[in-house]
């Protein structure tokens, strides 16, 4: 017992870590002048009003909106077909395959866009045509870093169906159209909502990838966010952030609603079963 | 049947495999390409093929900063692996509600920009932020962490904390209880069996959370860049000013491919390492 109660301190220490950043940026959001009060004097919206002067803020609300939205239905469009063939396949080096596919996860961010940059560079050299200061060299960054999530939440949401349901489809007379629209992605559907989500969090939030591809009309509200609270004390920073919490918060609750990574997890673990009571307590 | 199949997976995972060969093959191999240049601010490029942009990364400051930067990555992944391990213990053994909470708790940060909660640090620790009100509040002198390298390690610690509990429970789910039970059953006590059963079947999830923790704050910039500033300088920092202010391209190059190829060498050093256990463990 004294062994589960240190460590629920120890986790409760750690989890008040996690939370202390982002309820700092709310906390300041609401303060009712520029400057920082301890104690606080009082609660003001007044910066969220404000956001409306704020052209940078907003143009990077917009840019991020637009950019998420693109790369998402384009990480969809690809990493769906992509994880159907990595679980239903039967390809030799799948698993070569789907390391390929992660791999831009572990890549630095900010070198990625150097290169992304370069590439650019070489483009208009070679051929005349400008894609710097276009959504193009975003697009196309952001497309590269979400893919990876849709293939990895359609594809687990995938091996987790069973394929005799297919099957008995086709052995119904459902052609192969039928079958892939009508059986195999509505059994899929929670693995490409989830991944969806998750594509759109991660375009939608990223800085590194974007910072040396964000120019005039293109910056991103990360970027512009960077830039921002780099030289003014503004709370109004503060408040499009908040903004930008409560939407990875909504988002986290969503994904554990409709596929729950957790409650998944829980299910197909052996030990989630058997968490009742009366289970005798491991290691303590 | 199956080779049609198999021609049929191949060509839904070509645009996925196409967008990896061209936004980040393609971009990793230029630069490459471009580390090969004399080093400078010249346009365009000519020149070389030479290695004189990786002989001037021997020179100052690079060697100081590179060794600052390995020195922060180093104490993250110790730190959050310190404060993980408890809250993974924890968490492997929480059901229900409790787990869920806990598990949004953890990925809600990850949903969040990282330059969102590197700003809620600066709030908390900056001379005018919460830290220094409260201390002046307090009628203490005024103390500011913003602008040192505990800044930085701080919200490093932080934004890769998630990462290594999820990394470190998603071993410790794995442990079938039954296999606790039997050590207790042979006799061992609590301690021993935490330490010659537990933390061995930890160690898969703890070397592929430290490689990530270990590559991932090597290559942040946003944390760094605006809570180390100027005292606190990174390697990547450094390639963010060698492009943006310095022009020199080949350099920032060649320190782009100095980090590619060391992050690439921990993470095929994790890889292989996990690889022998795994094959130790079971024998095969």
């Amino acid at each position: 017992m004294a062994m589960r109660i240190a460590l629920g301190a120890a986790a409760a220490v750690a989890y008040a870590v996690l939370l202390l950043a982002p309820l700092a940026v709310i906390v300041y959001s609401v303060s009712p002048g520029a400057a920082l009060e301890i104690p606080p004097s009082g609660v003001s919206l007044r910066w969220y009003a404000g956001l409306a002067d704020q052209p940078r803020l907003i143009s990077g609300l917009f840019t991020s909106l637009l950019l998420g939205g693109i790369a998402t239905g384009a990480a969809l469009v690809t990493g769906i077909p992509a994880a159907l063939a990595l679980t239903r396949g039967s390809l030799p080096g799948r698993e070569a395959f789907l390391a390929v596919l992660l791999s831009p996860l572990s890549l630095p961010g900010l070198v990625l866009g150097l290169g992304v940059l370069t590439s650019a560079a070489v483009l208009a050299n070679a051929t005349g045509i400008r894609t710097a200061g276009t959504l193009l060299p975003l697009v196309a960054a952001h497309l590269l870093i979400t893919i990876p999530w849709v293939v990895r939440s359609v594809a687990a949401s995938l091996e987790s169906t069973d394929p005799a349901l297919e099957d008995q489809a086709r052995s119904l007379g459902a052609g192969p159209f039928a079958t892939l629209f009508l059986v195999t992605l509505p059994s899929a559907r929670a693995g490409i909502v989830a991944g969806a989500v998750s594509a759109f969090v991660i375009s939608f939030g990223n800085f590194a990838l974007s910072l040396l591809l964000a120019s005039g009309r293109t910056v991103t509200l990360p970027v512009a966010i960077y830039e921002t609270v780099d030289r003014y004390q503004d709370p109004t920073v503060a408040a499009v952030s908040t903004l930008t919490i409560a939407a990875a918060v909504g988002a986290a609750v969503l994904t554990d609603r409709i596929s729950g990574p957790l409650r998944t997890r829980d299910a197909s673990s052996r030990s989630g079963r058997q968490a009742d009571p009366a289970a005798p307590e491991p290691a303590r | 049947m199956d080779r049609s199949r198999r021609r049929v997976a191949g060509l839904l995972l070509l645009p996925a495999l196409l967008v990896v060969a061209v936004v980040a093959a393609v971009p990793i191999g230029l630069l490459f390409r471009v580390a090969l240049y004399p080093p400078g601010p010249v346009a365009p490029l000519s020149g070389g093929p030479e290695l004189d942009s990786f002989a001037g990364l021997l020179s100052a400051p690079y060697p100081s900063v590179a060794l600052r930067t390995l020195r922060l990555s180093l104490l993250t992944t110790v730190l959050v692996t310190l404060l993980g391990f408890p809250v993974a213990l924890f968490l492997s053994r929480s059901r229900g509600l409790s787990r869920r909470i806990q598990t949004l708790l953890i990925v809600s940060p990850l949903l969040m920009s990282v330059v969102v909660r590197a700003y809620g640090w600066m709030l908390i620790l900056g001379r005018q932020g919460f830290v220094g009100e409260t201390l002046a509040a307090l009628s203490l002198p005024r103390v500011g962490l913003l602008h040192t390298e505990t800044a930085v390690l701080l919200a490093l610690t932080e934004s890769f904390l998630p990462f290594m509990i999820l990394a470190l429970a998603a071993s410790l789910d794995r442990i079938d209880p039954d296999l606790l039970a039997a050590a207790r059953g042979l006799g061992a006590s609590s301690a021993r069996t935490f330490f010659a059963v537990v933390v061995p079947l930890a160690l898969p999830g703890f070397v592929a959370g430290a490689s990530f923790v270990l590559v991932g704050s090597l290559s942040a910039y946003a944390v760094p860049a605006l809570l180390g500033g100027s005292a606190a300088r990174t390697f990547v920092m450094e390639i963010y000013e060698l492009v943006t202010i310095s022009f020199d391209w080949p350099t920032a190059a060649a320190a782009s491919v100095v980090l590619l190829l060391f992050a690439s060498a921990l993470l095929g050093g994790a890889a292989l390492l996990s690889r022998r256990r795994s094959a130790r463990t079971f024998g095969t």
